[in-house]
């Protein structure tokens, strides 16, 4: 009883607060972006999400080779998986599938991640084994059931075509190298960033940009603490957390994997035991299903378990309606449509 | 004087280069000091190093809860990372102590950033952990111990001073708060939950005192480690090296460049010096030049007076040496119209002198010659010998009268040399002077022959006139006495006629006087002995008309000769030579007509084959007391005669058949033979007559000699 009070307390308040806050910029223009900052700062969780910084200062001639890669089946072994494959741009940088299929009949043992803002991840990877995207772009490709490729024989068939002999060297003075294919690769990656988001507009100053409920939503996202990790411009991807800090997520779901291991299967350190890099929610409402596993469809169903596990806290389906409409400003649909 | 100027100039050029080389090489140690590289590369240190200053505020910030994101830690640690790259990249002019030293702090660095990377990773994950809980615990602690809370009072005040020392455990972090909070929580877990409603709520409580609890201490060393990090510490000691090598660099730089100006000052004032001692130079050298100049001039003088007389002696020379040059002239042609060979050598026994006779008879140019040394200038004489002959020589010179060489036709010659030392020559040079002396030794013989049969020929002359003579009578009286006895036959034949058919005393006085004188036997042998003496008698007159006709005085015309006569009279002259040892066989071609040839020669070569045929059937019979057999037959050949005298002799050995017409030519022992006679032979047939001469020869079986005669001459 007491605990359905102080929720409904809490709601209250968090929504009076958004109310507030739309009050505050539709009445003091002048001052409003000092208030805002204030108003969430004494939420505990001002600054903590900052805007997406277009990416400069990329050669557009590498991004555009690496774009051509990027959807090259021949990048596979036997020509049938490019990494737009699983990375699907207009579809949020994913497949919407819980695990990719590779080549053959290979079924992946992971969720695959999104794309986007990727360069703002401290590290590649849900294990976060790539320190760099470099690094990262071999992998699935090498991978036996990914593409089942590898970078030597990548750049053999790619040598063969005399369109990408000509890229090359007009950018690569070696020409087709296994560096440098993963290099336009990267660098292709670096401009995927989903800038100027509603959030982001919002962040910048312009309060009309989010409705009153994803204000209400982003309030609450920092007084339940999901700010603590998804924060930074990726809101997430730049720090390690363990699944099930208040709870046995792992035990409650059943049926353990390799991959649940996380990054202890990097480490071998038993702290690093179900492991795994915070994922940037950016893109989050474009991208089921959720979680390393893909073991929930929906955002709903992952804002809760987040809250279970990682907080130990119960949501109401109020709340978590108004954290999903938060999480829905996050990404700028009109930059992934315009998206290459 | 010029010697020591050009080594002035040359060690003055030395100086300068290597005050240059040293200039250069100082300029370019002050100039290794690149200030903007060691300026960039300070820099790039001081960056890194304000970015690790960075990460420590940002943590700190984050720590304390100003910063509430992690972007700004990665992203100054991406900054490091980029700058510790160019790091990487020593000043080119490091030395390679120095650059070992950096790479080292660098390499430590990487380490300490590594590590620095890892705390932040942790420290991020724990202090969101932490955070979480320090959030939600007061707030649980609030609604359980709250004014309408329904909770057991024990148990909220329990929570409560659990929820205090915690906070202040978060505020002083001591051990003894911890342990206290830890205690309260352990009990507070112990108690008995099963009637409350809030017992969910009180675990969930507490779970979050005891993460408190557990990750507190973890954020604080993760917040430790990362503040004590060494990575700000190796940048230092970094700079510090790097600070200290360019000290030092720039230390060695000031004294290259106080070392570069005192080197340019010195070159100044040697240059200074140089000048000073050019200008001196120069003028000393003009006062020199005037005082030369006035001795040139008197020297000119003296010299043109000189000349004159010296152009006149020049001309005495110059007539001198024509005189000379005419005198050479006749000399050399002297030389070499001489009928003789002059051969001039050195001391060295090199020739230096081969006059024109000398080229013609030994057939040696004189380029040939000269310089060559006697004993193989080629003349084919018996060097060894001669060579004897000249040391031996002293003073006036030696005549060696027959000297036997080889002609260069091959022939053998015989030279008259005369030898001398020569005069005005330095050491044993020689003088040779030679003649040919073999066509005269030649002609020597043949007259020593030819007058041998001459007087042969006029004593068998006055001999076969003083024989025939007494020949005649001796014949006459024997054909007298053949009449006589053939007048005396029928008287004797009467008597004894008469003696056989009549008695009486005188018959028997006379029987008894036939008988006695034997008349029976007398006048049957008596008719035969007077026929043999006429036949001998007969003979000697042959002889003695053979001597004559064979002395006939010479005709050197042609005449008409018979062949068959001339030969028949020499071998009757010859019969001696042969008789012995052979028997002789002709065979004459009556239809031969007569030969135009000089008889006596003819039969002088005749007599020449037929004793040498004698002499090779000698050789053979010698000792066995048989006979050889001597064949001459005389036959027509067409137009020619031809004379074919064999012998069953020895035949001709090999090795002489090519030179049995040659002079002085022999096979016989000395004294037998002059080697005069095939060489006369075949001067005769062929030069005087124009026929030939051959033989065919077959050893042990004998040799025959062809004589083909034209019938026409």
């Amino acid at each position: 009883m007491m605990r359905v009070i102080l929720l409904v307390f809490t709601l209250a308040g968090v929504v009076a607060s958004g109310v507030v806050i739309d009050w505050f910029a539709r009445t003091t223009a002048t001052t409003r972006v000092a208030s805002i900052a204030r108003t969430y700062d004494g939420l505990g969780g001002g600054q903590a999400i900052v805007p997406i910084e277009p990416a400069v200062g990329l050669n557009p001639l590498k991004v555009a080779l690496g774009q051509r890669l990027f959807h090259e089946p021949r990048l596979s072994h036997d020509d049938s998986i490019s990494c737009a494959s699983c990375h699907i741009l207009d579809r949020g940088g994913a497949d919407g599938r819980r695990f990719s299929p590779g080549i053959g009949d290979a079924i992946g043992v992971i969720n695959t991640p999104t794309v986007f803002n990727t360069a703002l991840n401290f590290r590649q990877f849900w294990d976060g084994r790539a320190l760099t995207l470099e690094k990262q772009a071999v992998d699935p490709i090498e991978s036996p059931i990914e593409m089942g490729s590898s970078l030597p024989e990548v750049a053999a068939k790619l040598a063969l075509d005399t369109t990408y002999v000509d890229a090359f060297r007009e950018i690569y003075p070696a020409g087709i190298t296994p560096e440098s294919i993963v290099d336009a690769l990267a660098t292709f990656e670096r401009s995927l960033t989903t800038t100027n988001s509603r959030f982001d507009r919002f962040l910048r100053g312009d309060l009309q940009a989010i409705s009153v409920e994803e204000k209400a939503g982003y309030a609450l996202f920092i007084s339940l603490g999901c700010i603590s990790c998804h924060q930074g411009a990726n809101v997430g991807g730049n720090v390690y957390q363990r699944f099930g800090i208040m709870g046995d997520y792992f035990a409650d779901r059943g049926g353990m994997t390799t991959a649940d291991l996380g990054r202890y299967n990097i480490t071998g350190q038993e702290e690093d035991r179900h492991v795994f890099k915070v994922p940037g929610l950016r893109t989050v409402a474009l991208t089921p299903p959720y979680f390393h596993d893909g073991s929930t469809m929906t955002l709903t169903g992952a804002v809760k378990v987040m809250a279970k596990y990682q907080l130990g806290t119960e949501l109401t389906s109020e709340q978590v309606d108004l954290i999903v409409q938060f999480l829905t400003s996050l990404s700028n649909t009109t930059s992934l449509e315009s998206a290459p | 004087m010029r010697r020591i100027a050009w080594r002035t100039a040359t060690s003055s050029l030395v100086v300068i280069a290597f005050a240059l080389g040293a200039i250069v090489f100082l300029y370019r140690k002050t100039a290794a000091v690149d200030s903007t590289v060691h300026e960039r590369y300070a820099n790039q240190i001081a960056q890194v190093h304000h970015f690790v200053g960075e990460i420590d505020t940002d943590t700190l910030s984050i720590h304390h809860g100003y910063l509430r994101h992690y972007d700004t830690l990665y992203a100054s640690l991406h900054r490091i990372e980029e700058g510790a790259a160019t790091l990487a990249e020593i000043p080119p002019h490091c030395d390679t102590m120095t650059r070992d030293a950096l790479l080292a702090e660098l390499a430590r660095f990487h380490g300490a950033l590594a590590e620095k990377r890892d705390a932040i990773e942790h420290f991020t994950s724990n202090r969101a952990i932490l955070v979480n809980s320090l959030h939600y615990l007061p707030q649980l602690v609030e609604s359980l111990a709250g004014l309408h809370s329904r909770v057991d009072i024990q148990i909220t005040r329990r929570l409560r001073s659990m929820l205090q020392i915690i906070l202040v455990y978060k505020l002083h972090g001591t051990a003894a708060d911890a342990e206290v909070a830890k205690n309260r929580i352990s009990a507070l877990r112990s108690l008995d939950l099963s009637r409350e409603e809030q017992r969910d709520n009180i675990r969930l409580a507490l779970d979050h005192a005891g993460i408190i609890l557990a990750y507190k201490p973890k954020v604080d060393v993760d917040t430790e480690r990362i503040l004590e990090s060494s990575a700000g510490k190796t940048l230092d000691d970094m700079a510090a090296v790097f600070a200290r090598w360019h000290r030092m660099e720039r230390t060695s730089s000031n004294i290259y460049r106080v070392t570069l100006i005192a080197v340019c000052v010195l070159l100044a004032s040697g240059l200074a010096y140089l000048i000073f001692q050019l200008r001196q130079t120069m003028e000393s050298l003009r006062d020199v030049n005037e005082r030369l100049e006035q001795r040139v001039e008197e020297r000119t003088q003296a010299l043109s007076q000189m000349n004159a007389e010296l152009q006149a002696q020049i001309e005495e020379r110059q007539r001198a040496a024509a005189e000379l040059a005419a005198t050479h002239a006749r000399v050399q042609q002297i030389l070499t119209i001489m009928p003789s060979v002059l051969i001039g050598t050195g001391s060295d026994q090199r020739i230096e002198l081969w006059n024109t006779r000398a080229e013609e008879l030994f057939g040696i140019p004189v380029a040939q010659a000269i310089g060559l040394p006697l004993g193989e200038c080629g003349i084919t004489w018996d060097y060894p010998h001669m060579c004897a002959r000249f040391t031996a020589i002293t003073d006036g010179p030696i005549h060696l009268p027959e000297v036997a060489y080889t002609q260069p036709n091959g022939q053998p010659g015989l030279l008259a040399v005369s030898a001398s030392l020569r005069p005005g020559g330095t050491g044993s040079g020689l003088l040779i002077a030679a003649t040919d002396i073999t066509a005269h030794k030649m002609l020597e013989a043949q007259l020593l022959q030819s007058q041998k049969l001459e007087s042969i020929g006029q004593l068998a002359a006055g001999v076969a006139h003083e024989i025939n003579t007494p020949v005649q009578f001796i014949g006459d009286n024997l054909r007298f006495l053949q009449t006589s006895c053939s007048d005396l036959a029928p008287v004797i034949a009467r008597s004894q006629t008469l003696v056989a058919s009549g008695d009486g005393v005188l018959v028997d006085a006379l029987r008894t006087a036939l008988a006695d004188a034997d008349t029976e036997f007398i006048m049957a042998e008596m008719p035969k002995a007077i026929d043999q003496a006429l036949e001998g008698v007969e003979r000697v007159a042959t002889i003695v008309r053979g001597l004559k006709e064979f002395a006939h005085p010479n005709s050197a015309d042609h005449t008409a000769v018979d062949l068959r006569k001339a030969i028949e009279s020499t071998l009757n002259v010859a019969r001696n030579e042969y008789k012995y040892v052979a028997e002789v066989t002709t065979d004459f071609d009556p239809d031969l007509p007569l030969v135009p040839c000089v008889q006596g020669e003819f039969s002088q070569v005749i007599l020449n084959m037929v004793v040498n045929a004698a002499h090779a059937i000698g050789e053979v019979v010698k000792g066995t007391g048989g006979k050889g057999l001597i064949t001459v037959s005389t036959r027509r050949d067409g137009e020619m005669a031809e004379i074919r005298i064999g012998d069953s002799g020895t035949g001709i050995p090999e090795p002489a058949r090519t030179k049995i017409f040659d002079p002085f030519f022999t096979t016989k022992e000395v004294g037998k033979g002059t080697g005069q006679g095939l060489y006369l032979a075949h001067a005769i047939i062929v030069t005087k007559f124009h026929g030939t001469i051959t033989f065919e020869t077959e050893m042990g079986r004998g040799t025959t000699f062809i004589i083909r005669l034209p019938l026409v001459p």
